[in-house]
């Protein structure tokens, strides 16, 4: 706005450009008085930095008046101050001007380019009615119209109000284009965040799988030493009893003896079977709650799964508290058919509830003389799917924590006992993965009570796994 | 002749402490009471083996009656009593425990027998 307002006056007739000339320039008075006005008003805005003080001193409005004879010279100068970027802020234009193309089609092509552009149509009427002229443009509010002869007053007012105008909506486009690309920016940023927020749940969800997984190591160890001292042992009684053998063949054997050696020879070797096939159970119970990609969808029973995770979920509680000892009941209902499962998040499911339930019990003992931890899981089939009630009588949770148990990060845990994802995880597994539905409901101090419902499936539905 | 007491839930473990113990048993050098619950064992020892038995092998992850209970019951009914626990867990917090509640020794599995029957002869040479 610093600059003057560039005003380009189309007409054939030179006499108007004078006219034009005489009405929007300067006399040199007029230029004298412009020169100390903007000095007075650079030494107040200076002061108060009030800088549309210019706006207010319409006396002082000075144009940079540019001139055309004909429709196609008008469309090269705006074309030029255009690719200059300084653009015309008032285009006056008149209507017939022989032998070039006429105003009304001058500014039809050049609002085609520059819709920005503000026209005065001076015309007489003589060739375009008014009906004509708005079917040709449109009705738009970037072209007025003046009737010749005009009245000097009204070409200065319009020449006035035009430039302020196409000034304003400038600045308004500039400031639009600034806001768009302020949001796209800003937009740009946030979907960074989203991507980093996402990589670090990814990240988080990973660690939830190892602490989990470190919470099981020491109960895996305990569980696959046991198979391997029958292992390790039953072989050597073997060894043991084919000593024997041959003692008893250096003797006189009697057929009875030998009859007994051999058949203990092969209650043993049973043993031995037995235990290796026990020990082979876990480790791949371990590898497949370790497995974190490539989700292997099975056909299965969850009575089977229950009964292969809760022992391991109770051997993991045992060997973190060496003391601590709980009922277990088993209610389960041999009605339920097979359904599909990923059986390692499923398994995943009930480690975290059983976790929970023993931290929640042996907190309980720790203070509570006379207390006895009982675990109670059932399962019932209904028509079309199936239930699980999981129901522990530890300290249970009190009915403002309970609306949270299922939020991300949410734990009641000391920091660095809980990471607060295994619920959620959980309840992601269960609602979303296989369908179905999981809601707790306890009495502080009294109980807890997880309730999951499944449909029977045969496939799960494809999906990315959290 | 050695008196011993084995507990341990899993039916096997017996199974294999009398498979162990043949030649012994045989030989009359030792004999062998086999429970598969802390309450049962500890109801014998305060009836019929009461002050009969020389030494108690004794499992930790028991059912009802764990084997650390068992230890404590049978420090208060015999503060003499000889206990080995025995068990798969071989980390220092359940040894400690062991050994703070009076256990004689802390035998890990898998069982190392050659080495457990010198400890048992050993024991009763002392």
């Amino acid at each position: 706005m610093s600059k003057k307002p560039k005003i380009l006056i189309c007409d054939d007739n030179e006499s108007i450009h004078e006219d034009f000339r005489f009405t929007l320039g300067f006399s040199e008075a007029q230029q004298e008085k412009k020169e100390l006005s903007s000095k007075l008003s650079s030494l107040i805005n200076e002061i108060d930095g009030d800088e549309n003080q210019h706006l207010t001193e319409n006396n002082s409005i000075e144009y940079d008046l540019h001139f055309a004879k004909q429709g196609e010279e008008a469309m090269l100068k705006v074309v030029e101050a255009e690719a200059k970027n300084e653009p015309y802020s008032l285009i006056f234009m008149d209507v017939r001007m022989p032998p070039g193309i006429d105003g009304i089609q001058t500014i039809k092509l050049l609002r085609k380019d520059y819709p920005h552009l503000e026209f005065v149509i001076c015309t007489a009427f003589s060739d375009y009615n008014w009906e004509e002229i708005a079917k040709e443009l449109g009705h738009t509010d970037k072209v007025l119209f003046v009737p010749k002869p005009f009245d000097p007053t009204a070409i200065k007012q319009i020449a006035l109000s035009q430039t302020i105008k196409f000034a304003l909506n400038q600045e308004n486009q500039a400031y639009s284009n600034k806001l768009e690309t302020m949001v796209e920016k800003r937009t740009e940023q946030l979907k960074q965040q989203l991507e980093e927020i996402k990589n670090m749940q990814q990240t988080l969800v990973n660690q939830e799988k190892l602490a989990s997984l470190g919470t099981m190591t020491a109960g895996i160890a305990h569980e696959l030493k046991n198979p391997l001292h029958f292992i390790s042992n039953f072989s050597d009684s073997i060894l043991n009893i084919i000593e024997e053998v041959n003692e008893n063949l250096r003797s006189s054997p009697s057929k009875e003896d030998l009859d007994e050696l051999t058949e203990l020879m092969q209650t043993t070797s049973q043993k031995i079977k037995e235990h290796a096939a026990r020990a082979n159970s876990i480790i791949e119970s371990m590898l497949i709650h370790s497995r974190g990609e490539g989700m292997i969808e099975d056909s299965e029973n969850i009575n089977s799964i229950i009964n292969k995770y809760l022992n391991l979920a109770y051997v993991s509680a045992r060997s973190l508290h060496s003391n601590f000892h709980c009922q277990n009941i088993l209610n389960l209902d041999t009605d339920i058919k097979d359904s599909a499962f990923v059986v390692q998040d499923m398994g995943r499911v009930f480690i975290n509830l059983l976790s929970n339930s023993y931290y929640s019990m042996h907190q309980k003992a720790e203070h509570l003389e006379g207390y006895k931890p009982r675990l109670e899981i059932s399962t019932k089939n209904c028509d079309n799917d199936f239930e699980i009630t999981i129901k522990d009588n530890g300290d249970g949770i009190n009915e403002e924590k309970l609306k949270h148990i299922f939020d991300p990060f949410f734990t009641t845990k000391p920091t660095g006992v809980g990471t607060g994802l295994g619920l959620s995880i959980s309840y992601d597994i269960i609602t979303n993965q296989h369908q179905g539905t999981m809601i707790c409901k306890s009495k502080p101090g009294e109980w807890t009570e997880f309730i999951i419902r499944l449909p029977y499936l045969d496939h799960l539905q494809k999906r990315n796994v959290a | 002749m050695i008196r011993l007491m084995v507990v341990d839930d899993e039916k096997d473990s017996l199974l294999l402490y009398k498979l162990m113990f043949r030649k012994e048993i045989k030989n009359q050098e030792i004999e062998l009471y086999c429970y598969d619950s802390g309450e049962k064992a500890l109801q014998a020892l305060k009836n019929e083996l009461a002050g009969k038995v020389d030494l108690v092998l004794s499992d930790i992850n028991m059912p009802n009656m764990d084997g650390f209970e068992l230890l404590k019951e049978i420090k208060k009914v015999n503060q003499t009593q000889n206990v080995y626990m025995v068990s798969a867990y071989g980390d220092d917090i359940h040894v400690n425990e062991a050994k703070s509640l009076g256990a004689s020794d802390y035998i890990s599995k898998p069982v190392n027998f050659p080495y457990l029957k010198e400890l048992i002869f050993q024991s009763r040479a002392a």
